[in-house]
């Protein structure tokens, strides 16, 4: 196992060179990168031309790249000229409260569509099943960005139940928590229903119920352990969507994490920071990815990775 | 023509009339005579709203601020679902605001479809170092969150309509390629492209003649369903202020602008979500039900 995951690090490392790339590269789809830093209608030639040698952008365009790769490897993304700070510690300071958010909305879909897709399976046409099914088609379709509107509208205004936006007390975070979990709740509760119905007419557990055990146990010990497994592997791969998501509810509540300093930072062209906060998202993705396989492991030990 | 003597084989859903074949499906499925309308509503409301809008879309009037929807007190018969905080009729703007949701969503979809049905294609048929060049870049883009990205480069490029189809278009392609990729070494191993081979046919043609036409099916329902969430996307991004710009009128803008009065005016957030919503929820009937009639293995 430990070779497994040996392989499955050192395969991360040509995508997270190329992820390099597309941040180096992201910067100058335009062609000159200075116009991204400076304001150029407003500049001299000559100060057009000192700037681009001050940043090096004069240089081959591969000894740019390893320039560019040499301060990477020191956490060096360059400086935020918003901030006058580097542009790297002021996305680590903000990635606590959006790490708080994805965690808290993805604890909250857990909590909502473990229930609801067991019993969706289990009673099959009964009323929790179309709830269920009627509810995972809506989240499909349901934007966060309005859903976190509307919540606002019924908890925050109209009933005054908690906080329209910020971030300063536990109170603060149901709002967006439970706008992202939502949306991951319809696409979780489809899956662990449509899994769980494949699980329940296999051989074992028609056994495990013919040894006489009860409903609840072949329930969550037999078939829950082996239906989760194809549910966990999508899960794994909505981390982006998720992360994606948080980008657009920080927004919405104006809850001061990454996404809402990439944002800020995308409209007033503030690209070091840009550039950092889409390496840290894609180590964010890659290490959700990776801790999605190592739960495998826990959950079927048939799963060996030799 | 010795190269007509191999028919492409096609799956089982093309008899002598596709149209009537579809619509004879359709009768008989509720959810996807949903879809269909939906959808034909959109694209009319999208074409026509020049004839349809009662009221200019863009222009402000001040005098009219804020009035809320006519099926409330206080309302003007006239403005169906409301004024925003320039005066401007609510109805009209969600009509107009169509326009960018369509346009956006099927050319971006266009694009993202023509790149990863091709990658797909030829990475499935030839494999070796192509394959695993491609499924690394896929990895990559699987990698960072698609918004991130897409906002990332629209910010570069700066906002507009077609930034904002490009960049949709080249961040959407990765779906088409994996689907397409695992379909087309399926097929490569039949039998028909071995005997294709066998009567000297290129790779060109045969992956036009025979793969293509097989992957077909699986690539209309993928792109339907992408249209669906490369509207969302399209959505945030004007909501986040990167969509196209003003005065071009997006759902998305006018989201943004109800966020702010969300306490005062709740209409000005209710009605572009709505029809976000509405068009999104169609769409995904029309492709659950294009699935079920096209390829009913991917059930």
């Amino acid at each position: 196992m430990q070779r497994y995951f040996a392989r499955r690090i050192l395969q991360m490392i040509p995508v997270l060179v190329l992820v390099t790339l597309v941040i180096f590269f992201v910067i100058r789809v335009k062609g000159d990168p200075v116009a991204q830093l400076a304001p150029v209608d407003l500049l001299t030639p000559q100060e057009i031309a000192a700037l681009r040698h001050a940043y090096g952008f004069d240089r081959p365009i591969y000894v740019q790249y390893v320039d560019f790769m040499v301060h990477l490897a020191q956490g060096d993304f360059g400086t935020s000229f918003r901030y006058r700070q580097p542009a790297l510690p002021l996305v680590i300071e903000r990635l606590p409260k959006t790490v708080v958010l994805a965690l808290a909305a993805a604890l909250i879909a857990w909590l909502m569509a473990l229930p609801l897709g067991i019993i969706a399976a289990v009673r099959r046409n009964s009323l929790v099943d179309l709830v269920a099914t009627t509810a995972s088609v809506l989240g499909r379709a349901l934007p966060n960005f309005w859903l976190g509107i509307i919540l606002i509208l019924l908890f925050a205004v109209s009933l005054g139940w908690l906080p329209v936006s910020g971030s300063d007390t536990p109170a603060h975070l149901v709002l967006p928590a439970v706008t992202l979990g939502v949306g991951l709740a319809t696409t979780l509760t489809r899956l662990i229903r449509s899994s769980m119905l494949e699980v329940i007419r296999q051989d074992y557990i028609v056994t495990a119920r013919a040894k006489g055990l009860t409903q609840r146990v072949v329930m969550i010990k037999h078939a829950l352990r082996n239906g989760l497994i194809p549910v966990l592997t999508v899960f794994g791969l909505q981390a982006a969507w998720l992360l994606g998501g948080v980008v657009i509810v920080e927004q919405v509540f104006a809850w001061p994490g990454m996404g809402q300093l990439m944002v800020k930072a995308v409209l007033t062209r503030d690209m070091a920071i840009v550039q950092a906060g889409v390496f840290v998202f894609a180590l964010i993705v890659m290490a959700m990815n990776l801790s999605v396989d190592l739960l495998y492991t826990f959950l079927d030990p048939q799963i060996r990775f030799d | 023509m010795a190269a007509e003597a191999v028919q492409p084989i096609h799956l089982p859903v093309v008899p002598s009339s596709r149209i009537a074949f579809l619509a004879r499906r359709l009768r008989r499925s509720p959810v996807g005579v949903i879809g269909v309308v939906i959808v034909t509503a959109v694209l009319l409301a999208a074409l026509l709203a020049p004839v349809i809008a009662p009221h200019e879309p863009v222009r402000p009037q001040f005098d009219r601020r804020l009035l809320p929807p006519a099926f409330l007190p206080g309302a003007s018969r006239d403005y169906l679902l409301g004024t925003d905080n320039l005066g401007r009729d609510i109805f009209s703007r969600v009509l107009y605001g169509s326009r960018v949701s369509v346009v956006v969503g099927v050319s971006a979809v266009s694009i993202a479809c023509v790149i990863g049905v091709t990658s797909g294609m030829l990475a499935g048929f030839h494999g070796g170092a192509l394959d695993v060049v491609t499924g690394r870049l896929v990895d990559t883009f699987l990698s960072i969150p698609f918004i991130v990205l897409a906002l990332a480069i629209v910010g570069v490029l700066g906002p507009s309509l077609v930034n904002l189809i490009v960049v949709l278009g080249v961040v959407g392609w990765v779906s088409f390629n994996r689907v397409v990729r695992g379909e087309t070494i399926a097929i490569a191993a039949r039998e028909f492209v071995l005997a294709a081979r066998a009567l000297g046919q290129t790779n060109a043609q045969i992956l036009r003649r025979h793969v293509l036409p097989n992957v077909a099916p699986s690539v209309i329902v993928l792109a339907t369903l992408d249209v669906a969430s490369t509207i969302i996307a399209e959505s945030a991004l004007s909501f986040l202020g990167l969509g196209v710009q003003h005065p071009t009128v997006t759902w998305g803008s006018m989201l943004a602008d109800g966020r702010q009065y969300v306490a005062t005016a709740w209409w000005l957030a209710v009605a572009p979500g709505l029809a976000i919503t509405v068009t999104v929820l169609g769409i995904i009937f029309l492709g659950d039900w294009l699935r079920d009639v096209l390829d009913p293995r991917l059930r």
